[in-house]
């Protein structure tokens, strides 16, 4: 069941956020505390409602991920997939991971993925807040950076795969980026990127890249 | 005389020679093939068969040892059995003696609390004599092989069951969530610093608290202790299967009202298992809400009167059909990793409480009924 507040507009994304936690009880709670605070929420409680939120257009710059999701609510496999996915359909988007499982195997596989933080149930509000804070700071200089044509990029390489496969990694999260910032129109990707369209329909094939559906 | 006499006893001598040498060549075969039907019966106890399926595997071997017919008639997990093989000829039936030892006839009963009562009826060709004492021999084999195969399913459900009480109370967080939920209530209070902070705390506190109340009763109910005070009770079926739906994370749609004369874990326990059982199916497979269609059904001078739930499960995609007669059997499960519980847990529940729960295959899903006791005024 996804719920959504008022979708808010392109300029408004960084206060937006998407919350995905299989507990309803705790998902009403905390949605109704972000709402007070004046959050745009949309809520989902699975890996495939929270899909759909992020390939719509203008998705959350924020999410607060539990990473115990159905159907394995008992491993962290759906939540880790959940933040590829994330990463993949909204790169800029900034993922606090939620986790109640073991922490440091949790803490190193969120961090590895590119989570932007990651905090250990039971947690405080003040604490979710003084995250989500954070990560809105965040998204607000990357989107700044965006409008200057940067992009900040993260990347996690494997050392032996030396340089090449890193360059590679941020050919693509950089392609990615720019297509999800401009809802995957090829020709004004290429005008940011400053390549030709065959170019970008080349890198679209080289990384299997696909407009979601 | 006395040569005559010599040449008969002689020729005693080797006629009773030779009847003991073909009556122990006979015995010795009879002896061999006893002992190669029952390596065969032995040898199915380690071939992991299906309970039920073991009366099929066995009956070569039986049928050769002088059963000519046999029938295995109850009810297996819920769903009515009925197994026949051989037949039931006119000179193999069974012949009634005043004698119960002197008869073709050979009955037992097998048992399993309330999940597993089959009646088992063998036919032999005789009634009595060697063939027959070692046919029975043979029988109570199987008949100790089936008892086995049955033992085997319901310790391993019962750990099941412990297991998957454990696992939701663990590692499904669901104490911990809790916790979650109970702490966040208490800093909103405590750090509410003016009246508006407060008056929004509460009014969190109360659109929120009776989702966790739930999760602390179904909490209660996983540790085996079920509330004090619960007992059957009047319940309001629209309220209950909202706040079911609700913790399963799907959306129903509902018509009609009826009220129900249950004890609320029984209740909630079957809405819980049937919901999380069938909410990927709703998920993934349709776009529209199901319909939940909710009656009352009055009394009768024969039957009580009853709350109805019906409703449409599409089949889960692709290729996630049950078999209809498995439907309710524990450890079978139509989907990949599925514990094959829920359904069973289920009808278990509303059985427990007086009603019951049917489903009805079709071409494109299962129609389901649960029937409960209705609320009288």
């Amino acid at each position: 069941m996804v719920t959504t507040d008022t979708v808010p507009a392109a300029g408004e994304a960084a206060r937006a956020v998407l919350l995905v936690e299989d507990d309803p009880a705790l998902s009403a709670y905390l949605a109704s505390s972000l709402r007070d605070a004046g959050y745009a929420v949309q809520t989902a409680h699975d890996r495939p409602q929270a899909i759909k939120v992020l390939a719509a257009p203008h998705a959350p710059a924020l999410m607060l991920l539990d990473l115990g999701l159905p159907p394995h609510p008992s491993t962290m496999t759906e939540g880790l997939a959940l933040l590829d996915d994330a990463l993949r359909l909204a790169p800029g988007s900034k993922v606090i991971v939620l986790t109640g499982q073991d922490e440091e195997a949790a803490a190193f596989q969120a961090v590895r993925r590119g989570a932007f933080d990651f905090l250990v149930k039971p947690v405080a509000l003040s604490t979710i807040y003084a995250a989500l804070r954070r990560a809105e700071l965040f998204a607000r200089q990357d989107s700044l950076l965006s409008q200057g044509g940067e992009a900040r990029l993260q990347l996690t390489a494997r050392l032996h795969d030396g340089p090449k496969e890193a360059a590679a990694n941020a050919e693509e999260q950089l392609l990615r980026r720019v297509l999800a910032a401009t809802g995957y129109n090829v020709a004004e990707t290429g005008r940011r990127l400053g390549l030709a369209r065959e170019h970008v329909y080349y890198y679209l094939n080289k990384y299997g890249i696909q407009r979601p559906q | 005389m006395a040569s005559n006499a010599l040449s008969s006893l002689a020729l005693v001598i080797v006629v009773t020679g030779l009847v003991l040498l073909v009556t122990g060549v006979m015995l010795s075969r009879r002896a061999r093939r006893y002992r190669r039907r029952m390596q065969a019966l032995l040898k199915l106890g380690s071939q992991n068969h299906e309970p039920l399926a073991i009366p099929a595997a066995a009956w070569p071997v039986l049928h050769e040892a002088g059963w000519r017919h046999l029938s295995l008639d109850g009810s297996w997990f819920g769903q009515p059995v009925h197994i026949e093989l051989g037949v039931a000829s006119t000179t193999a039936a069974p012949r009634p003696s005043s004698d119960p030892e002197n008869t073709n006839l050979m009955q037992g009963e097998i048992t399993s609390g309330n999940d597993v009562r089959l009646a088992l009826k063998m036919t032999h060709s005789a009634s009595r004599g060697g063939t027959r004492l070692l046919a029975e021999q043979l029988a109570q084999v199987f008949v100790l092989l089936l008892e086995t195969g049955l033992r085997a399913r319901t310790e391993a459900l019962s750990v099941a069951l412990a297991e998957r009480a454990r696992l939701t109370l663990y590692l499904q967080h669901d104490m911990r969530n809790l916790a979650q939920w109970v702490s966040w209530v208490c800093s909103d209070f405590a750090e509410g610093a003016d009246a508006p902070a407060l008056l929004a705390a509460a009014r969190r506190l109360q659109e929120n608290a009776p989702l966790a109340q739930e999760r602390a009763y179904r909490l209660i109910a996983a540790l085996g202790n079920r509330p004090m005070s619960d007992s059957a009770r009047e319940i309001d079926l629209r309220l209950a299967i909202a706040k079911a739906a609700h913790l399963a994370g799907i959306e129903l749609n509902l018509s009609g009202q009826a009220h129900a004369w249950i004890a609320r874990g029984l209740l909630s326990r079957a809405l819980d298992n049937l919901f999380s059982n069938l909410a990927p199916n709703w998920r993934d497979v349709t776009a529209v809400k199901p319909t939940l269609h909710l009656r009352s059904i009055a009394a009768t001078p024969e039957a009580p009167a009853m709350a109805e739930i019906e409703f449409f499960s599409p089949w889960p995609e692709p290729g996630g059909r049950i078999e209809a007669g498995k439907l309710f059997e524990p450890f079978a499960s139509g989907r990949p990793g599925g514990l094959g519980l829920g359904l069973y847990q289920a009808r278990k529940s509303l059985r427990e409480a007086g009603g019951e729960l049917s489903a009805e295959p079709g071409e494109t899903g299962l129609s389901f009924l649960l029937r409960m006791p209705a609320s009288t005024p």
